[in-house]
């Protein structure tokens, strides 16, 4: 690479980060914190002990369908806590999304259709209707669950468990989601 | 912040009036049938649910009590022929030049709102007798779980009930041929 090159190069990329400002936005959907600390202290969200909180990232907005009429057919709009990052370049916007999601707890039995996903991509959002025929998490047992479809390696797992305790503190809840972060830094040592 | 979508769906009337099907032009055909359930859906225990993410959806030409299916995947660009969940569906299709219409799935959905589908898989095809112009494909019976999978699928022959319906249909005494179903899985 001769010297002429390797100058413009140089001077490309400082006008690059010269006319780079970055944008973060913070959103959030469903309850409040407080509100999903009532519902966990007024009983009207279960506990880690007989319920199962399904949650997740990705997804800047998720709804399941529940498909165990023991309980009764009932869409649930997950909670959704996210950041928006938008790197204006020259006249091109960039986004990136980093979002999680959680479902509110739901009864040991439960059958579940993920009914809607929608994700960011680039500056829009994707969104896809994925039906009512079927079953995608069936809950066996209380606690939590990771829903992994769109992340099999579960990279995304200690980061949505941090983003969720907050919605918890005080709860039994917390401890569940404590235990969990634990074991997840204990394997990966 | 409300959500407003606009949704294209169930502009056909429901009810196939009288003379209201034609003869079709070409070397395309109409395929007669029906799709059916062994239970019906329980509609009732639905409703409250699959209504409600409506309430911010306009909905152009739909009705929210209506439920409705289609044959293949329907598109935004082409929402194609949609008949009443439990009522007969009259199909026009072009026949491939080995003269076989190939059926992979039904597709319905409930309360008047595109999202809320599910597929019925069909996997069959049709060998179209040299000439016809109406073709009678048999009533699929499909067995649904609770969770609206398909457990099981009969297919019935009610050749004499399909020839009433298109003559109706039609506003007179058409040539009804079956076509010779092959099911693929």
């Amino acid at each position: 690479m001769n010297k002429t090159k390797m100058i413009c190069i140089a001077a490309a990329l400082a006008a690059a980060i010269l006319c780079t400002s970055c944008m973060t936005t913070t959103y959030r959907a469903g309850e409040s914190k407080s509100d999903c600390k009532k519902n966990v202290g007024a009983g009207t969200w279960g506990s880690p002990k007989n319920t199962a909180v399904v949650f997740g990232s990705e997804y800047t907005n998720f709804i399941v369908l529940q498909q165990n009429p023991k309980f009764g057919y009932k869409l649930y709009q997950a909670q959704v806590l996210g950041k928006t990052t938008s790197n204006l370049i020259v006249i091109v916007t960039l986004t990136s999304t980093t979002s999680m999601f959680f479902v509110q707890p739901l009864s040991v039995g439960s059958e579940l259709k993920v009914y809607e996903q929608t994700k960011m991509l680039g500056t829009s959002a994707s969104r896809e209707y994925l039906g009512i025929g079927g079953v995608d998490v069936k809950i066996t047992k209380p606690g939590l669950v990771y829903y992994d479809a769109n992340d099999p390696g579960h990279k995304n797992e200690l980061a949505s468990l941090k983003a969720m305790q907050s919605y918890f503190t005080g709860t039994d809840w917390e401890t569940a989601i404590t235990n969990r972060m634990q074991e997840i830094e204990n394997e990966k040592k | 912040m409300c959500t407003l979508l606009v949704c294209l769906s169930a502009a056909s009337a429901a009810d196939i009036k009288e003379g209201s099907i034609k003869t079709p032009s070409g070397n395309k055909v109409i395929l007669v049938g029906k799709i059916s359930f062994k239970e019906p859906i329980d509609l009732a225990a639905r409703k409250n649910a699959l209504s409600e993410p409506l309430k911010n959806v306009i909905n152009i030409g739909a009705d929210k009590d209506k439920n409705y299916y289609t044959i293949g995947e329907p598109s935004f660009a082409d929402i194609g022929e949609i008949w009443e969940l439990g009522e007969s569906f009259y199909y026009t299709a072009k026949p491939d030049k080995n003269g076989i219409v190939t059926i992979d799935s039904f597709h319905c959905s409930l309360f008047g709102s595109p999202w809320n589908y599910f597929i019925l898989p069909a996997q069959v095809k049709i060998v179209i007798p040299e000439g016809a112009k109406f073709v009678y494909v048999g009533d699929f019976q499909y067995d649904l779980d609770y969770a609206l999978r398909v457990t099981g699928l009969k297919h019935f022959d009610e050749f004499d009930d399909a020839q009433k319906l298109i003559n109706r249909a039609t506003g007179k005494n058409v040539d009804l041929m079956r076509g010779e179903l092959n099911f693929t899985k």
